[in-house]
Formats: structure tokens, sequence, C-alpha cells
């Protein structure tokens, strides 16, 4: 009798196990699947936030060509003309950057640009050391940034008596990490050295502590924001004319372009100047509205 | 009573060693690739770890691709496919889970086509989709090839109208694996 009662529970559990089969299969092949430690990839969706970089470099044999343009202040003096007969800045252009950059690899990018401000011309270098990845064992993504700047403008006040007083340079590292798909966050250690500073009290070199941020509020729209603090006791002692650099902005994505719609206080676009020259600040009006595009070329 | 046990401990060992020791095969390095072809652009991706399984007592079939495995020629492509598209970040892979209607013989050469029922799982959004394909049987090794359609539109997966001219709202799907019997990993 009892076995009986046996023989179709054995025979339950058989069909139970069967009936799960597909789903055993599917469950093998998924772990399988499982990806070990996948690098994490698009922290960020271009290589630069609003004044900051970020840690993402240009694809391999891609020439990413980047226009960045900086209008007047929005809420104070520009060029000697209030705010409303700027059109609130828009009359003016603080500075203009044009930029080519091209990634050798994927990892490695170098570029030149030339901007309004001092006229400077910028040969830059971008190396990617370290991706973050999923499993978390390498938790942060790292890449260094470096630059020349080299101002050819006309020696007016008799200070470049050696060419090499027209050069800066900067150092940097992009400590990032992306959280989540919607937000990324980076921090980024900096050094200028200027070979040559106006005020004899002004420091030829000097760090600065960046931090970045993204959000995104669609696949294509996300909100960026970055601000840089200055560690110049010469800045902080003249905290009335100089400032540290902060930006907010907008950034879309049309498939090929990027575009940032932002607003920030500095004026020059390369680190080189809006570093150590950032002299308005939000507080009375001085950020500007600004914008940049940045368009992919495959070569 | 020991007895009744005993017959019932052999019972489940016969049916649990039948389960462990079906004629599953299985391939990790399947291919799978896409094309789409638009009036601007032919865009061309294949990813070669499809993940495969069959059983052949039963017919049962199953597909596992990472979205982040296929492989475009340019690399900005491949980005938006995975941002903007695809959003693998959320959807990692797309799966097929189904059945093969005809009876299969993995042991004799030949080759059959076959068609499957199943359920395609991509981009978040689960499609019944029913297709032909053919397996080539030969000593002892399984591949099977299949060609099919898949409409963007049921995966939700959006195409802006800016770039409408550059993506095909049908992309036509292609699958190649090699089967072997499928050995179970010790961990």
């Amino acid at each position: 009798m009892k076995v009986k009662f046996f023989v179709p529970l054995v025979a339950a559990v058989a069909i139970s196990i069967n009936a799960h089969a597909q789903e055993d299969l599917l469950k093998l092949a998924m772990d399988e699947n499982k990806p070990k430690n996948e690098k994490v990839e698009y922290t960020f969706k271009t290589t630069k936030l609003i004044n900051a970089q970020t840690n993402e470099t240009v694809h391999k044999r891609t020439l990413d060509f980047r226009v960045g343009h900086r209008f007047g202040n929005i809420g104070k003096y520009t060029e000697g003309k209030s705010a409303a007969h700027s059109l609130y800045g828009l009359d003016a252009s603080a500075d203009i950057r044009i930029a080519f950059e091209y990634g050798i690899t994927d990892n490695l990018t170098v570029g030149i640009s030339r901007s309004k401000v001092k006229e400077n011309l910028e040969g830059l270098v971008k190396y990617r050391i370290l991706q973050q990845t999923t499993d978390n064992k390498i938790p942060v993504g790292l890449t260094f940034f470096g630059n020349t700047a080299f101002t050819p403008i006309k020696d007016v006040l008799k200070i470049y008596d050696k060419t090499s007083r027209r050069l800066s340079y900067v150092a940097q590292l992009m400590v990032a990490r992306k959280f989540s798909e919607r937000i990324s966050f980076v921090l980024l250690p900096s050094y200028l050295h200027r070979n040559y500073v106006f005020d004899i009290e002004d420091e030829n070199d000097f760090f600065s502590l960046g931090v970045g941020a993204r959000v995104k509020i669609t696949k294509r729209t996300s909100l960026v924001a970055d601000y840089f603090y200055n560690f110049s006791q010469y800045r902080i002692d003249k905290n009335e004319s100089y400032f540290n650099p902060l930006g907010a902005g907008i950034e879309v994505e049309t498939g090929g372009h990027v575009f940032t719609i932002m607003f920030s206080n500095s004026a020059p676009l390369i680190e080189n100047e809006f570093l150590p020259n950032t002299t308005d600040s939000w507080s009375d009006g001085g950020f500007k509205f600004s914008f940049n595009i940045s368009r992919n070329f495959m070569l | 009573m020991k007895n009744k046990t005993l017959i019932t401990l052999t019972l489940l060992a016969i049916n649990l060693a039948s389960v462990i020791a079906q004629p599953v095969y299985s391939t990790k390095t399947g291919t799978a690739s896409f094309y789409s072809k638009a009036p601007l652009e032919d865009i061309e991706a294949t990813s070669s770890a499809l993940n495969s399984f069959i059983n052949t007592s039963n017919g049962d079939v199953v597909f596992v691709v990472a979205i982040t495995s296929f492989k475009f020629q340019k690399a900005l492509m491949q980005e938006h496919f995975n941002e903007n598209y695809m959003e693998s970040g959320m959807y990692k892979t797309a799966t097929y889970k189904g059945k093969i209607n005809e009876p299969l013989d993995f042991t004799r050469d030949g080759e059959y086509i076959v068609t499957t029922t199943g359920t395609l799982n991509m981009h978040g959004v689960d499609n019944s989709i029913n297709e032909k394909g053919t397996i080539t049987v030969k000593d002892g090794k399984a591949t099977l090839k299949s060609t099919f359609k898949i409409k963007l539109e049921e995966y939700k997966i959006k195409i802006p109208r800016v770039v409408v001219e550059n993506i095909a709202e049908v992309v036509d799907v292609n699958i190649e694996a090699a089967y072997t019997p499928h050995v179970i990993e010790k961990k």
C-alpha cells in the first residue's frame, strides 16, 4: 500500500524536475554568462564636463573636434558695458577655444588647441591608466591629463624677455567612479606650474583639487557640474579678486555630437588660465553663459 | 519499511540521474550578428560569445548573449548601441527560451530543418517568436543556423527622428552555434 503511495510521489518529483529543465538550462546559461571582471564603460559622455576633464578618452582612430565658447558676465559689467547693454554678456566673448583631440589608442589621446585668452596654444595628452571594473576589484577609473600652453601674445609690457616665460603646464589625475547608470563622480588632484607670474607675490606653482559630477536625467541628457578649490595662499589672501571656478550645466548627446550648455564664473576655458585667473564671482553676477560642442569624426 | 525507503531512494536516484545525464549539448562560442540596412548607413555587429544549450530529449533550447559583447566597426556606434538603444547597463543580456518542435537525434548525421517556439527577452521586453533554423549533425557535433528579423519597435527600442535614415526599423539577425555534449564543470 505504502509503496503505491511512494511511487506517485517519486514520479511527481521527477516531473517537477523535468518541468524546471528549461528554466535550469537558462539558469545554467546565465551563470556561464555572468561578467567576471568586465570593464565599466561610459562613465562620462565626453572628455570634459564644464571646466574639468573627465576620465574619458577619445576612441581609437577618432578625432574629437571641440568648440568652446564663453560669453560675458550675465549679472554685471562686461567689457565696459552694463549687463543689459551687452545683452547679459551675449555681446562679449570671454573666451573661445577650438581643439582637435585624437585617439591614438582607446587609452591614449593627444590634442592641440587654441584659445582667445592670451592666444594660448595648447598641446595636451591624456592617458587612461586604470578602468573601473564591475566586480569592484578596481573600484575607480584613473586617467592622467597633462598639457603645455604657450602664449604668443605681443609683449607690450616687456615681460617675456625669455620665451620660456610664455609657457605654463598642468598635470592632473582624474579619479572617477560610475556609481550607477545615472550617477558618476570625478575627483581631480591638479598641479599647475607657470614659468612666469605677473605679481611677484603670486605663486608659480600651486595645487588644486577639483570635483565633478554627472547625473543622467534621460538617456541622452545629463546635469553636469564641477568645482575647483585652489590651494594658493596668494588667492586665499586676495579673495576679493580671485575665486574658485564653479560651473554647472546641461549636457545633451545627439548621436555624434555632444552639446554642453552651461554657466561658469571663470572666463578662460583652459586649466592653465581658469585655475589661476578666475576673477569673477557667482555671488555678484559674474557668471557667464557658455557652450561647448564636441563632434566625433571616425578616421 | 526499509524496503520502501530503498525503493523510493532508488527511484529518485534513477530519476535524478536521468535528469543529470540528459543529452544536453552546449556552446559558449556561438556567434550572433545583426545587420541594419538604412538609406544613409549600414550597421553590422557581431558577438562571438553566444551561450546556448539544447536538451535533445525534450527539445528545450536556450540562448544567452551579453549585449556588451557585440563588437562594432566604429567605437562610437558601439557606445551609442549600448548607451542609447539597448541600455546595456540596465538590460545586460538578450535571452531566448524555447522549444524545438521536431524530435532531435544528435547521434545520427544529417541536416534537419527545425522550428522553435519560445520567448525572446531583450531590452527588458518579452516577445514570443517562432523561427526556423537548420541543424547539421556530423560526428556527434551539431551546428545550428538561423536567420530571422527583429522589429526594434517591439522591444521598445526607439529611433529618434534625426537618425531615422541611419538605422533600420527591422534588423536581420544571424545565429550560428556549434554544439558539443555538455560537460558539467566542477567548481
